[in-house]
This record gives structure tokens, C-alpha cells and sequence, in this order.
């Protein structure tokens, strides 16, 4: 388990250079000028020769990036273009909205995904029916509109949760789960679809095995079959599926929090990436690199608790 | 000890006495996480024509990895694979394909053996159809001759594998083997996937085959009893080692390594001489 | 014209199935409306009518408007040619590189797959969202650059699924042979795995367009890409969300008809791998291919004449008694048999071995035994007893209390008969805590007497073992031990030891022995191999097509046998046959349930065979003190040979 571990922190390393190495050497395949087309079409010359002069456009690529990575080390990631602001110092007052709404939203789709799962598998015809049409919906309905449809009947129809901000922990932490519910609702719906999925999947094929059998033919109980030996099965899978799923969870994160007007890594990337604010995207590359690579780090130790060959594998 | 003259009844040895299939030296390592791990060690054995050996060991002894690697699906480590005294240990491309025509195999899972997709027909002219342009009429022809060796109508071509039980899968894969004609026929547990009652007729089918049509066999098994109707000589593997060679006579009657003796008293046969028909 | 009659038969075969043409019919529809919104829509995407701000749907208005009064059908349709031409380039992108590359891989293996899959990690690793974020922002929100990164961002996943797919058909051995028949990698690839994986590539396939569009419409509605006014399915979803107050309406449309659109995506998806399966699955073409004679299961059941157990050879204090039991099974095809007539008993301190070939139902009759019969398996006639007591009306509570502590089971492969996810010490002490009340010190000190039991070295080690780290024998050494530990009275023992090695397979037939003069037990011995149930069994039941046809003293059974199976099958043992002539066989095969004749089931293949054979179901006789046989010459052969 440790050696995984340990593989899963030292390959951080060549992929946190990757996607910042990314994010410069794209601009190469930038056709024309650069700085126009960061700037917009309607941008004036004026500005774009700002632009041009900020980003250092007229220096070459890669000593740009060795520049940033030099600084990088020393958790330097450089100034906003637009607000002037440390890219570090802006991005760490973000980093703990955003990691309350993935993980709020991980641990939620885990707790009630694997509760329909199971209530799902020992359903008969309708809830089977149910449950597939749930599934389908998980996959297809996006974060945003559920979001919206949220919005409507909890704020605008009934009041009872605000549609709009967020509260720190530190000023009330019951404000700060009041403003948190809707976005997490949002985002864990397709996720909680999944993971259901996942688990009446994998409880069907782990009861078939011949284990089971065996289990059942030497007399253990239905519920010790069902609650030890099934739903340790069903974790593994259910916690390996959660970490698939953390890449697309922050994308939808990034959605989420724009229409919740949360001040998350997510909004500042989306206002930074329609003003060509390009330090602050490649600020929260790294932190959202980091993000990944933390809580999976988080779910493999939890994977390898309960299957030590798992791991191994 | 292994030029012993018991198999008299080959006729059709070649004249120069060069055996079709000779094995020399033959290592086989598989890679895992960059440590090697040798799946045979140092394996000799040579095949004349109209031949059967039996290559006789547990799961793990690596006796199916020699059988991949003489069929070029498995590279060899180290070591040389003769056929027909041509070194063809790496024969690759329109090499593997030449010799393809010559070698052929029979594996021992017939529900996986046939592609369920395809009829049987389209199953036994792929070799043709990598190897020559014939007709359509000449490939049908051919179809329908193999069809009948191996005891089959020849409306099977039209079937598709499921419509077929596991023994009469095992005779089309036969007749896959059959269709080029070739000298040296692999066959990899051909049997053990069988009832009893099937058994019985594949391995006559491939006595007949035999007689019929000269082919050499390598036939890889982990029971000393079916072996002992089929193979001229035997070689038995353990963990990767060559243990016990020689004639199948010498190997009933008087084995000289503990693990074939295990293994001769698993199959029921503890050096005593073969019981009679009832 | 054939290529007409090959269309229309698709498209027949198609429309017969909903799951197929009704996604089909509404993405062709969207289709048309989008590619074809400007002669088709009502209004030009930015016509405005501030006088109907906001509406719902009404004749002019079938999708009511939005906050500018745009038409919100309109701005739909014009919205929905970049949409579907978004999802184009970036699946397309996908699938033309990463399915080469995935089959290549899977077939090939070697430094290349090494090097791709290592890729693959690092740029699955890569937080997409950040990426289109960057190139939306370089590529001056060129939504045809943020498809093309999508593309690419994708291929590795589907990569990955093409090359474990490839992998999987790749071990078939029919792949092998067609190496073997000279076929390169690329013909390998399109003739033997393409067609088995499509339809596995067509579900990941839509499955992308589904990310690709809910990320496209994501990235629109949290305003980038396509810059307003210009429509958008997401710009769309982002303006309603600016309205909430006034009315939810504009919303409703909008993100519903992307979900609609994902929706049938995957149902279509679906559909698809499922009418391609079929072709080789079998499932529709196995119904039709029925012979003749399919026995009326019930009538056949109520024919079978009840045959009198006094045959039963004498076993003193019977642990188990299984009296005329017959198995159904409800099928598509309606109930078959899966067993018919079946009797046993097995006494205390005895063996019992129940021999034949796959399919005779040697194992349906353990699993009768033991109450769990698969589902949709049932004892449709006859008892079956348990130390004297009919367990026909027991519930799954009474079964539990007799299972493990009464009746115990072992089965054929070790290796997935244990719990992997356990260790071997927590596995015997739950089964020693199932059955007895004892504290967690005591249990494991129980289950090293149990390891001790079945003849394990160093038990203190191998209690603290998982399963995959033990070998095949010692793992049913130890699935032995789980079902000692209820000190059951009779043990069922389901091909004990046919997964292991020749060399393994007698130790575990005698320590089986061993056990059983320890404790008195009885033991049920199922198995196709005569050498164990030689080795093993007082008694022999010979099955064969879902009855018993032979029985006696296993020894009388080997040596003398008297139904012509017997003869036959014992005869065809190559362990038995004389080297150097045929073999003799048994022409044809066990017929499968569903299709066993009325008569004795072994007619068709039996060369004794006489015309009373076939006419009505052949009752268990007792022609001799030691012959049981189901056989209409058994009597008249017996004393013709004394």
C-alpha cells in the first residue's frame, strides 16, 4: 500500500511539469498573434501590446516557462494581469471552497449511492426500472441545469436556501453548510447516480460468486453475507469509481461554482479565462493537479485498507 | 535414450533420419515488473515425422509455454527451434506465415477455440485464404474434405460453433489444423476439456488422422494415461525442467524420476503393465 | 439489387426494436432541425419581440421565449448545428486515434503498450476543465480548438477500454489459432476482434458524446466559447438562469433537450451492442434449433413411474435421503427438468459417490441437497430428507440452522471458493462463530485445530494468508477446514478435486478419508473422474442425462457394470482402454435438459437398444442384491451372464 502511495507522490512530479509545461507550449500552436488573440477581437492595440508585454510574449517560450518553474518552486506562481494580486496568495483564500464542495460532494455521492445501490439490488421490477432510468438521468441531465432547477424551487419558490455565495466555516459554520447544499446537491447528483449504479452492479456479480455459495452452504447469515463480505467488495469498487470520477467532478465543480457565484479555484480560472488572465489559469492548473493528485492519494488508502491486493495488482 | 527403435511403425521417418522438429536448448522468461522469470529452462526434444511426442507436466510446468513458443506465439529467451532443419526460433512476418502452412495447432478449450462470430465454414478457409488465391470452389472442396476426416457433414460449414457440442468443436478445430495439410500439429491439452465419452473419440480421430496422413504431433498433456495411447516417446516438465525422457514403454515401465512416478500413480498406473480390455 | 434487400432487412430488424429506432428517430430529427434551422426554424435566432418577453409556450411560441422575447425553438435549432458538430470533432478525434491504438496494443503488447499506457496514466491524470479553460483563452474561445482538446483528452479512457477489450477476445484461443494460421496483427484486429468489440466501442463511443456535450454546453454556459447573442444549448441555460425570479420557463426546454439528446445517445448506444451481441450469443438463435422429442417436461415428470427406494442400497443410519426428487427450472422455453427421479441416501460414517459426465445433473442434485438450487430451480416432485426430517417446507431461517452445522459443502474450484478480500484466519473464524459462541481467542485457536485438522504445516502462518497466497490444494484444504467447522454430520464434496493437479487431486481424496474415519461423518462424493470415486466410495450412482441409472457397491459397479452407459463409459476410460487399438466410444453426446427422450435417455446412443426403449420413461429395477440399474435388460441380461 505504501509503495503505491509512494508511486502516486513521485508521479505527481512529472505530471505537475506536464500540464504547466502544457499550459505554456500551447501557446505555440496559437496561430497569428497571441496576444490579439488572448486579448479579444475588440481589444485596442494599446492593450494588446500591454498584454503582449505582461505575458512576456516576446520572449521565447521556453525560457518563459523555466522562468515560472524557477519561481514556481518557491510557490511563486507569478501576478495577476487583471487585479496585480500574488496568483498564490488569491488562489489559497479559493482552495478551501472549492475542496469543501469535491470532497462535500465525494463523500455524499459515496454515503447515498451505495444506499440506493443496495436498496436498489434487492428491489424487484420497478425499482430495478427506477433505478435504471436514474442511471440514465445521472449521466445525461448536466450539473448546471440541475443546479438551476435547485435554485428555483429551494430559493426562489420555497426560500429556504440561498442561491448565491458562500459563508466561511470560520463566520458560521451553519451558514456555511446552508451555502453549500444546493452546489453539492447539484454536483453529487450524477455521481450518485453512478455509484449506485456501480453497486448493484457489483453486489449482482458478488453474490453469484461461488463464494457465496460456499458462505451460504456452510450456513453464514444473509446479513453478514450482505453487510461484510458484499459490501466490502462493493467499497473497493465504489471508492475506485470515485476516484475515475474526481477529474470529471472538478469540471463540474468549475460549472457549479460560477452559477452559484461561489469564490472557488473554478470561478477564478473561468473570470481569468475570458480575460486572458493566463497566470491565474496556470496557477490553478497546479492546484487543481494537486487536488487530484491528494485525494486519490486519500482513496487508495482507503482501497488498500480493504484489499491489501488491490494495491499490489 | 530417446533413439530407441520401438516406433518401428513409422514409415514415413525421412529417409535422412533428421527429425522434423528439433528443440535445442530451448529458455522461455516472461517478463513481470522487470524481473525475469523463466517459465522453461534449457528444454531439448526433437519430433520425427509421422511422430507423436508427449510433452507431460502439472499447471506451471511450462509445458504449454514450449508449445507457444514452437508456434512462434510466445518468443524464446534463448535457445533454437529447428523445423525441418531450418533454425526458425524467430521466424516472423511472411517467415511465420511460410511456415505456418507446415505448423498448426489444436488448443484445449473448444468453446474458445472457434470465433463464435463466424460460421465454420469461414473458420477453416482462413488459412487458405492467407495462403493461396484458390477458387472459391477449390476452398469449398477442401472444406468439405477436411469436414470428412475429422468425421463431420459438410453442411457444418454452413453452422455457426454454438450450434455444435464441445466434442464435435474439438474435431472442427481439428479440421482447422488439417486444412494446409501441414507435418507438425501442436496440440495443446486437446482432450482434457472433454467427457469421458467424447475423449475416447478425439483421441482415436487422432490416431486415424495420423496414420492417414503422416502428421507429426506434439501433444501436450498433464495425464499420463491419455498420453500413453498416442505418444511414441515422452517428455516430462517440471516447474520448467525436463525431468524424464524417454520411449512411452520405458517411461511406464520403469521411471526414474520421483515426479513422473507421482505422476504415473495419479493417472493409475503405478509401473504396472497396462491392464486388459474388459 | 442486393444491396437493397441487405438495407431494407437492417432497417426491419432495426425498427422492430424500440430501444434502437426510437433514440435513432429523435437524434435524426434534432438533426434535421439543426443542420436545417435556417429554412426550417420560425424565427431568426436574434429576432426579439420585448412585447412577449418571457413566455410560455403557445401556437406562436411553441417553446415559449426568453427574456428578450427571442424565440426560444428557434435559437434551439440554430443552436444545434455547432452543438452536434462540437460532438463530431471531438469523438471523431477519439475514436480514429485511440481505437487503432487500442487494439494494436491489446494484440501486441510489448514496449509500445508499456510506453502508451504510462501515457495514458499522466494524461488521465491531467484536470481536463483546465485545459479547455487555457485554450479557450488562447484561442480566442474557439470552441473548435476546446473540441479538439476534448478529443484528445478522451482517447486515452478509450484507448484504455479498446485495449483491455482486445485483450480479453485476444486470450480466446480461436486468436491464437488464427496467429497460428498465419494471419497478421492487422487481420487479426478487423476479422476476429473489431467485430467482437464493437458494440462495446459504439456504447463508449456515445458515452463521449455524452461528456463531449455536456462539457460543450458547460463551457457555454458559464460564458465562454460562443459569445452571445449568438445561440447555444449552455449560453441558453446561463440566460434562463439570469431570469429565475421571473420565471423558471426559458430553463425547462433548454437543459431538458440536452438531456434528451444525451439520453438517447446512450440508450442507442445500448441498443446497438445488444442486437450485435446477439449475433454470436446464441440467446435468440438457441430456441429455434430445439430437436425433436422436446420431453413435455411435466407430462414427462408425471410419467416417470415412482420408483420404490427399497433398492437403496443398505445404508445404516441414513444422514440424508433423497427420494424420487425431480428439479424444474423455468426457462424461456418454458419448465425443463434439470434432474428426474433422482434417489440416494448416504449413511453415517459412509461415502457416497455420485459419477457421470457434465451436464447429468451431479451437481443440481448436491445443490438440492443443500437447498440452494439456482433461481428459478425448484424440487418439483419427491422428498428430500435430512436426518429424517422433509426439509421440502423449510425457510430460509431453518435452512440455516442446518447448513454448516448438519450438512456442509465443498466445491470445485478452490480458488474462488474463498472470500479474497479476507484473511484465512477471519474466514474459519467466522465460519467457527456461525455455528458456535465463542470469543475471538477461542475462535482462532479453533480454527488452527481446524487447519491442523485438514493437515496443514504451520497454521499460525496461514491463518494470517489470503487467499491468493496459497495454492490451489491448500486452499481446498482450507475451504475443507470453513466446512469441518460446524462439525456437519454429512459433507457434499462437488468435484473436490478437479481444479488441482493430478499429484494434488489424491492427497485431497484421502485426506477427505481420513476426516471422515476421524468423525464419522458421511460424504457425498460428486465427480466425473472414476479414479476418485473408485479411491473414495463404498457406494457408486452412475447419472446420466438427469437420472440415476446405475447403482451398487462401487467396486461391483467398476467391475461387473449392467447398464450399457456404465459398460460404455468405463469401457471408453482411456486409464482402462488397451494401448495400441481404438478406444472404444460411445457414439454422439448427453443430450442437454429440454431435450431428453421420453424413453430410457440413453436410447439414441445405446447399440442394446430394443424397441422398449423408447416407448415409455424405464423405472429403477432391482435385478440383483447388488445391481440398482435403469435398464429394461438389466434383468434378463443378469441372468443370461449368471
Amino acid at each position: 500500500m505504501w509503495r503505491t502511495s509512494g508511486m502516486r507522490i513521485v508521479q505527481a512530479v512529472p505530471l505537475l511539469l506536464f500540464v504547466s509545461a502544457l499550459t505554456f507550449f500551447l501557446q505555440l500552436f496559437v496561430p497569428g498573434d497571441a496576444a490579439r488573440s488572448i486579448g479579444g477581437l475588440n481589444a485596442s492595440p494599446q492593450a494588446v501590446a500591454a498584454l503582449r508585454h505582461r505575458l512576456h510574449l516576446d520572449q521565447p517560450v521556453w525560457e518563459r516557462y523555466w522562468a515560472w518553474l524557477k519561481d514556481a518552486v518557491h510557490g511563486d506562481l507569478g501576478q495577476s494581469i487583471s487585479s496585480n494580486e500574488s496568483v498564490s496568495g488569491a488562489l489559497n483564500t479559493r482552495l478551501g471552497v472549492t475542496l469543501s464542495l469535491v470532497i462535500a460532494t465525494t463523500l455524499l455521492a459515496l454515503v447515498v449511492g451505495v444506499v440506493l445501490g443496495m436498496a436498489g439490488a434487492r428491489g424487484g421490477r420497478a425499482t430495478r426500472v427506477t433505478a435504471d432510468i436514474a442511471s440514465i438521468a445521472g449521466m445525461t441531465v448536466p450539473a448546471f441545469w440541475v443546479g438551476l432547477l435547485g435554485i428555483w424551487i429551494f430559493n426562489t419558490r420555497w426560500g429556504l436556501l440561498p442561491a448565491n455565495g458562500y459563508v466561511f466555516f470560520g463566520t458560521s459554520p451553519g451558514g456555511w453548510l446552508r451555502s453549500l447544499l444546493l452546489p453539492v446537491a447539484a454536483l453529487a447528483f450524477a455521481l450518485v447516480t453512478v455509484i449506485a449504479k456501480q453497486t448493484r452492479e457489483q453486489l449482482a456479480d458478488v453474490l453469484s460468486r461461488d463464494f457465496v455459495r460456499n458462505l451460504r452452504a456452510n450456513g453464514v447469515s444473509e446479513r453478514s453475507i450482505l453487510f461484510k463480505h458484499a459490501l466490502r467488495h462493493v467499497s473497493v469498487t465504489v471508492l475506485t469509481v470515485a476516484g475515475n470520477n474526481l477529474i470529471g467532478l472538478l469540471g463540474a465543480a468549475v460549472v457549479v461554482e460560477e452559477l452559484f457565484g461561489l469564490p472557488g479555484l473554478g470561478s477564478a480560472a473561468v473570470t481569468a479565462a475570458s480575460s486572458g488572465d493566463i497566470p491565474v489559469i496556470q496557477g490553478v492548473a497546479v492546484y487543481f493537479t494537486l487536488i487530484v493528485v491528494g485525494l486519490n492519494l486519500l482513496l487508495d488508502l482507503a482501497v488498500g485498507r480493504l484489499n491489501p491486493q488491490a494495491v499490489a495488482a | 535414450m530417446t533413439t530407441t527403435d520401438a516406433t518401428d511403425t513409422t514409415d514415413t521417418t525421412d529417409a535422412t533420419g533428421r527429425p522434423l522438429l528439433d528443440v535445442r536448448g530451448l529458455s522461455v522468461s516472461y517478463h513481470r515488473r522487470g524481473k525475469g522469470t523463466p517459465a522453461i529452462r534449457d528444454v531439448s526434444l526433437d519430433i520425427r515425422p509421422g511422430e507423436t511426442v508427449a510433452l507431460v507436466g502439472e499447471s506451471g510446468s511450462g509445458k504449454s509455454t514450449l508449445g507457444r513458443a514452437v508456434l512462434g506465439l510466445t518468443p524464446a529467451t534463448r535457445g533454437t527451434i529447428l523445423f525441418d532443419g531450418q533454425d526458425v526460433t524467430h521466424a516472423a512476418g511472411a517467415r511465420r506465415r511460410e511456415l505456418s502452412k507446415s505448423v498448426q495447432a489444436v488448443f484445449q478449450d473448444p468453446n474458445g477455440s472457434l470465433n463464435p462470430a463466424l460460421t465454420v465454414g469461414q473458420t477453416l478457409a482462413e488459412p487458405l485464404l492467407v495462403h493461396s488465391r484458390d477458387e472459391r470452389s477449390v476452398v469449398l472442396e477442401r472444406i468439405r474434405e477436411v469436414l470428412a476426416l475429422v468425421g463431420l457433414p459438410g453442411e457444418a460449414a454452413g453452422r455457426y460453433p454454438r450450434q455444435f457440442s464441445g466434442g464435435q468443436r474439438q474435431r472442427i478445430a481439428i479440421a482447422r489444423a488439417l486444412v494446409m495439410s501441414p507435418r507438425l500439429i501442436v496440440c495443446d491439452e486437446p482432450v482434457s476439456a472433454l467427457d469421458l465419452s467424447v475423449q475416447a473419440q478425439v483421441l482415436n480421430l487422432f490416431t486415424t488422422l495420423q496414420r492417414e496422413t503422416g502428421v507429426s504431433y506434439l501433444f501436450i498433456s498433464h495425464d499420463l494415461a491419455v498420453v500413453r495411447h498416442l505418444a511414441q516417446r515422452i517428455v516430462v516438465l517440471y516447474r520448467g525442467d525436463v525431468v524424464e525422457k524417454g520411449t512411452t514403454e520405458e517411461v511406464y515401465a520403469d521411471a526414474r524420476h520421483p515426479y513422473t512416478r507421482r505422476l504415473l500413480a495419479a493417472a493409475g498406473i503405478e509401473g504396472a503393465p497396462a491392464p486388459s480390455a474388459r | 439489387m442486393p444491396d437493397v434487400s441487405v438495407l431494407r432487412r437492417v432497417l426491419r430488424r432495426v425498427l422492430r426494436r424500440p430501444r434502437i429506432a426510437i433514440p435513432a428517430v429523435i437524434l435524426l430529427l434534432e438533426l434535421i432541425a439543426s443542420f436545417g434551422a435556417r429554412w426550417l426554424a420560425p424565427y431568426p435566432p436574434q429576432q426579439a419581440d420585448f412585447t412577449a418577453a418571457l413566455a410560455g409556450p403557445s401556437a406562436k411560441h411553441p417553446l415559449g421565449t426568453d427574456r428578450l422575447g427571442r424565440d426560444v425553438l428557434s435559437r434551439l435549432m440554430y443552436g444545434g448545428a455547432d452543438t452536434f458538430r462540437e460532438i463530431a470533432i471531438a469523438v471523431v478525434i477519439t475514436l480514429v486515434v485511440a481505437v487503432p491504438l487500442g487494439l494494436v496494443i491489446g494484440l501486441r503488447r510489448g514496449p509500445l503498450d508499456a510506453v502508451l499506457m504510462r501515457t495514458a496514466d499522466v494524461v488521465m491524470s491531467i484536470p481536463g476543465i483546465i485545459l479547455l479553460l487555457i485554450v479557450l483563452a488562447l484561442f480566442a474561445q474557439s470552441m473548435t480548438a476546446a473540441m479538439v482538446v476534448i478529443g484528445l483528452l478522451s482517447v486515452p479512457g478509450m484507448m484504455r477500454v479498446v485495449r483491455s477489450a482486445t485483450l480479453t477476445v485476444g486470450r480466446e484461443t480461436y486468436v491464437a489459432a488464427a496467429r497460428v494460421s498465419g494471419l497478421g496483427t492487422w487481420r487479426v484486429a478487423r476479422r476476429h476482434v473489431l467485430p467482437r468489440i464493437t458494440g462495446l466501442i459504439l456504447v463508449n463511443a456515445a458515452l463521449a458524446c455524452v461528456g463531449t456535450l455536456l462539457i460543450a454546453s458547460g463551457i457555454n454556459a458559464i460564458g465562454l466559447g460562443v459569445k452571445p447573442p449568438a445561440p447555444s444549448w449552455g449560453g441558453m441555460m446561463a440566460d434562463a438562469s439570469q431570469t429565475l425570479n421571473e420565471s423558471v420557463w426559458p430553463a425547462i426546454p433548454t437543459g431538458g433537450l440536452i438531456a434528451v439528446t444525451a439520453a438517447a445517445l446512450i440508450v442507442l448506444g445500448d441498443g446497438l451492442r445488444d442486437m450485435l451481441a446477439e449475433r454470436w450469443s446464441g440467446a435468440s438463435a438457441a430456441a429455434p434449433a430445439r430437436r425433436r422429442r422436446a420431453s413435455g417436461p411435466a407430462v414427462a415428470a408425471a410419467a416417470v413411474p415412482e420408483s420404490d427406494d427399497a433398492w437403496l442400497p443398505a445404508e445404516p443410519n441414513p444422514v440424508v435421503r433423497l427420494t424420487g426428487v425431480t428439479v424444474t427450472a423455468d426457462t424461456a422455453a418454458g419448465a425443463v427438468d434439470l434432474i428426474s427421479d433422482v434417489s440416494l441416501t448416504v449413511g453415517q460414517g459412509r461415502t457416497v459417490g455420485l459419477v457421470g459426465e457434465s451436464g447429468c445433473g451431479k451437481s443440481m442434485t448436491g445443490l438440492a441437497l443443500l437447498g440452494l438450487l439456482p433461481n428459478g430451480a425448484r424440487v418439483s416432485l419427491g422428498t428430500v430428507e435430512i436426518d429424517g426430517v422433509d426439509v421440502g417446507s423449510f425457510d430460509a431461517v431453518k435452512w440455516r440452522a442446518l447448513r454448516g452445522g448438519t450438512i456442509a459443502f465443498v466445491s470445485q474450484e478452490p480458488m474462488v471458493a474463498l472470500d479474497p478480500l479476507f484473511t484465512i484466519g477471519h474466514l474459519l473464524r467466522e465460519a467457527v462463530r456461525t455455528h458456535e459462541k465463542l470469543s475471538r481467542r477461542q475462535a482462532t485457536l479453533r480454527a488452527r485445530e481446524l487447519l491442523t485438522q485438514v493437515q496443514i504445516p504451520d497454521p499460525d502462518r496461514v491463518l494470517k494468508l489470503r487467499p491468493s497466497q496459497i495454492s490451489g490444494g491448500m486452499a481446498q484444504r482450507v475451504s475443507i477446514a470453513v466446512a469441518l467447522a460446524g462439525r456437519p454430520r454429512i459433507l457434499v464434496a462437488d468435484e473436490p478435486t478437479t481444479a488441482l493437479d493430478v499429484t494434488v487431486q489424491r492427497e485431497i481424496v484421502q485426506l477427505l478419508r481420513t476426516i471422515q474415519r476421524d468423525t464419522g461423518m458421511a460424504l457425498l462424493m460428486i465427480s466425473h473422474d472414476w479414479d476418485v470415486i473408485a479411491e473414495a466410495c463404498d457406494t457408486a450412482l452412475v447419472m446420466y442425462a438427469g437420472q440415476v441409472v446405475e447403482a451398487g457397491p462401487t467396486d461391483r459397479v467398476m467391475t461387473a457394470p449392467v447398464h450399457p452407459y456404465t459398460r460404455r463409459l468405463l469401457a471408453a476410460n482411456p486409464r482402462l482402454a488397451a494401448v495400441g487399438e481404438p478406444i472404444p466410444t460411445i457414439p454422439g453426446t448427453v443430450p442437454p435438459p429440454g431435450q431428453w427422450p421420453v424413453g430410457c435417455h440413453f436410447a439414441d446412443r445405446c447399440p442394446d437398444r430394443v424397441d422398449r426403449c423408447t416407448q415409455a420413461p424405464i423405472a429403477l429395477t432391482r435385478p440383483g442384491d447388488d445391481v440398482v440399474a435403469r435398464c429394461v435388460l438389466a434383468g434378463e441380461e443378469l441372468e443370461v451372464s449368471s
